[in-house]
């Protein structure tokens, strides 16, 4: 017996030192690779979180998009700095974000750093099912798991046996094909549910072409209290009310204009129900709401998304700019 | 749920101890909870498949056992085996066989009496139907030739079927080969921990470490290689071929490994293929499970070497072809399973090695150049999604070239694995080990420790064989 415990104990002692050993090598020499890599959100959060800003703007993709033609290549919230005379802000974007990964990045402010303001993208997009079920959203997941201060062979272990949420890619699809076929709009017949919709819009020949189809599967749903976003934006208010920060939603612009050309009357209408519906359920929250500011010169892709050209940056910026003017706390 | 998951390291120790402290008079019921538990991780819908599955073939196999007319035993195994395929056309081969058409879609869509087919368009294909499928029907098949007494239980038949650790991926085990092992009486020790662990550990380097990193540099080749330089795109297409490799044989390992906790030996399912002078021989050394089911099953009932020369053509065709059909339900998978087929009789024709017959050195890398260019090709159409793409590999990018890095993480992995393949060779991981000093053994464990927690990857592979 004693024979055996020493046999096991000596063995484990070998193989413990070993992984501590490991572990030190890991963090010496490839752990900055590994968030190069696959933590790259946690980067993009230390830079935001310089301490240095005074308003914080959580975005998507919008912010920093923009098309080869543009001579003016800031993002959105360099050209809202234009508009604020003392005070800074930073910003944490990249694509496919939402507000579960938005909340994450809150928990994660330095206990030392309270920025005024907490201005944060409500992506309308976001709250479907195409956004939710993102091929990205993998690669979201495994970004939090090194943002953290755990050390990093542990992260990248948890990582590698997928110790996050994580789903394969056919059976997100295979969500999102279901919630387009059995989740129930409030129109009738041929708008009963997005199948049927996007079906009907191929036999409409003034109305079809693909980029119809894509704007009602991705702003074809009707927001109500299960929506998991609707729930990660409850909990981003209720953080900030506890930690004390003040947070503005910033409602951006959608291509209006080409989603009536595209895909008919309804889905404008369906847009607009969801911001009201957004609007009372947040009534507490000061939201900017820039949802039919600009027409389609401004977008410069025609498949759904909210990417402005220089302009279309500069006229969410005004008015970003404007709104912070007003507030008296931040001047 | 998947090898490489935590799901999975938390769901063995369960089972294991679950396992040990019932008497062993319940063990195998534990067990074959434990398999359908393990299979319902991946979808439960599909459970319904498997047990549908084997309730045909226990009926059948019964049925065919207990009747000696002829005409009665045959029209039972027809039977049988109608339903198999029927359900491995329906739920493997439906979208290649309707093709491009829309009718079964729309049909899906506006038809509530044909909700289920859009369960099959949905849901995709059910994880390891060709593996126990084939492992099914090879059972039926042995009662029928009355070289397997049936098995009375239905649980422990069901336990046949659905063995976890080899479920989802084969190997493609026999029934008089793994039931009895199932069923013996099994007194756990350090010594079946210590092999089972020895090959599990190799079975992870080899997926997670290798064949995952490997797939994470091939795949945006295969995806866009009009982006790629020539050379690059060859190199693709040699690292996939240590990919699928280190994949199927990692998962096999995995397989084999796990089993030996419950005092189960698997059989082998890769015996270092890439060493191979002929097709002949690459065939006895890769996927062995299989090639060895399709020699029993198709080709020898087919004529086999035997038979008339025409005949022989058409088995060694036939069972290349259906081979091909196996792995998948794309033009792709055909097309290779013909090229193995077509190389196949052209080397038995014009150029067989003569049974002991040595050969020297020149010959030996002659045939081992020609055999391993073939299987190369082979692998190209094997992952090709589109058929249009293979043109693009034989000729240069017109586009500005992607670099494309090989970084540390694929570069450190692939040193060792050929380490790995030049020292172990056809021995099994564990055989080569226990020869070892126990200094040089810890050492190689440790080793492959760090390779697996600094090296795995951790993108979003899969294993290539549980799309089959």
């Amino acid at each position: 017996m004693k024979k055996t415990l020493t046999y096991f104990v000596f063995r484990g002692l070998i193989l413990g030192g070993f992984i501590i050993l490991l572990g030190w090598i890991y963090q010496k020499w490839f752990y900055v690779e590994t968030l190069n890599k696959e933590g790259w959100l946690k980067k993009i959060g230390d830079t935001s979180f310089s301490k240095k800003a005074n308003i914080l703007y959580f975005s998507a993709s919008p912010n920093a998009s923009f098309p080869e033609s543009d001579t003016d290549r800031r993002s959105i919230h360099e050209k809202i700095q234009f508009y604020l005379n003392n005070n800074t802000i930073e910003a944490l974007d990249t694509g496919a974000i939402h507000a579960g990964i938005f909340l994450h990045a809150l928990q994660q402010l330095p206990q030392d750093y309270k920025p005024k303001i907490i201005l944060m993208d409500l992506n309308l997009r976001s709250f479907g099912k195409m956004w939710i079920h993102s091929g990205l959203e993998n690669s979201l997941q495994r970004n939090l798991v090194y943002w953290n201060n755990y050390p990093g062979l542990y992260n990248r272990i948890k990582a590698s046996l997928k110790n996050y949420p994580y789903l394969p890619l056919h059976e997100r699809e295979a969500l999102i094909n279901y919630s387009e076929k059995f989740d129930v709009l409030p129109f009738k017949k041929a708008c009963y549910t997005i199948k049927k919709w996007v079906d009907s819009l191929n036999f409409r020949a003034d109305h079809y072409d693909g980029i119809g189809r894509e704007f009602v599967r991705n702003f074809g749903f009707q927001i109500n209290e299960s929506n998991e976003m609707l729930k990660n934006y409850r909990e981003v208010v209720a953080f900030c009310k506890l930690q004390k920060l003040k947070l503005v939603f910033l409602i951006l612009p959608e291509n209006i204009e080409s989603m009536r050309k595209n895909s008919g009357e309804n889905l404008v209408k369906l847009c607009d129900k969801n911001i009201k519906y957004l609007k009372f359920q947040f009534k507490n929250i000061p939201i900017i709401d820039l949802s039919n500011k600009l027409n389609s010169s401004y977008f410069y892709e025609t498949f759904p998304t909210e990417h402005y050209n220089q302009e279309g940056r500069e006229i969410v910026a005004k008015c970003v700019g404007t709104y912070f003017k007003k507030l008296s706390n931040i001047k | 749920m998947l090898f490489t998951s935590l799901d999975f390291f938390l769901f063995l120790p369960i089972v294991l101890i679950g396992y040990y402290l019932i008497s062993p008079k319940y063990r195998w019921i534990f067990l074959l909870v434990a398999s359908y538990f393990f299979y319902a991780g991946w979808k439960i819908n599909y459970l319904g498949l498997i047990i549908f599955s084997t309730v045909v073939d226990f009926i059948a196999s019964n049925l065919i056992f207990k009747t000696e007319n002829k005409s009665k035993r045959r029209w039972l195994l027809g039977a049988s085996l109608f339903i198999n395929f029927t359900l491995l056309i329906v739920f493997k081969y439906f979208h290649f066989l309707i093709g491009g058409s829309h009718w079964f879609k729309n049909l899906a869509n506006t038809n509530d009496d044909a909700m289920w087919l859009q369960f099959v368009f949905e849901y995709g294909i059910p994880v390891g139907i060709s593996f126990y499928t084939f492992q099914s029907v090879s059972y039926v098949v042995d009662v029928y030739r009355k070289r397997t007494i049936p098995e009375k239980s239905f649980g422990k038949f069901a336990l046949y079927v659905t063995f976890f650790p080899q479920l989802v991926a084969g190997p493609i085990e026999r029934f008089e080969h793994l039931h009895p092992q199932l069923f013996k009486k099994f007194t756990p020790n350090w010594q079946h921990f210590r092999t089972g662990l020895q090959i599990m550990l190799v079975g992870f380097f080899l997926k997670m470490s290798v064949a995952d990193n490997i797939g994470a540099f091939v795949s945006p080749i295969f995806n866009s290689p009009e982006l790629y330089s020539l050379s690059t795109k060859w190199l693709g297409v040699l690292l996939f071929g240590i990919q699928i490799y280190t994949d199927f044989n990692g998962y096999t390992l995995i397989a084999i490994g796990c089993a030996h906790f419950f005092g189960v030996q698997l059989m082998d399912n890769f015996r270092l293929p890439y060493g191979s002078y002929s097709l002949k021989d690459f065939w006895s050394r890769w996927h062995i499970s299989l090639s060895t089911w399709f020699r029993d099953y198709v080709y020898i009932p087919l004529g086999g070497s035997k038979s008339k020369k025409y005949r022989w053509f058409m088995a060694i065709f036939i069972t290349f072809f259906l081979s091909g059909l196996w792995h998948g339900a794309a033009v792709n998978f055909i097309y290779w399973g013909i090229l193995h087929g077509l190389y196949y009789l052209i080397e038995q024709a014009f150029f067989p090695i003569k049974k002991d017959r040595i050969l020297p050195y020149w010959e030996k890398s002659i045939r081992w150049i020609l055999t391993m260019s073939v299987v190369a090709f082979g692998w190209l159409l094997f992952r090709i999604d589109r058929m249009k793409k293979v043109k693009l590999f034989f000729q240069e990018s017109e586009f500005l070239k992607t670099e494309i890095s090989m970084d540390y993480l694929l570069i450190i992995p692939l040193f060792f694995f050929l380490i790995y393949e030049l020292i172990v060779r056809k021995k099994r991981p564990n055989n080569f080990l226990d020869t070892q000093s126990t200094t040089i053994r810890w050492g190689i464990y440790l080793i492959l420790i760090a390779l697996i927690v600094m090296f795995a990857n951790t993108g979003d592979l899969a294993f290539i064989y549980f799309q089959f």
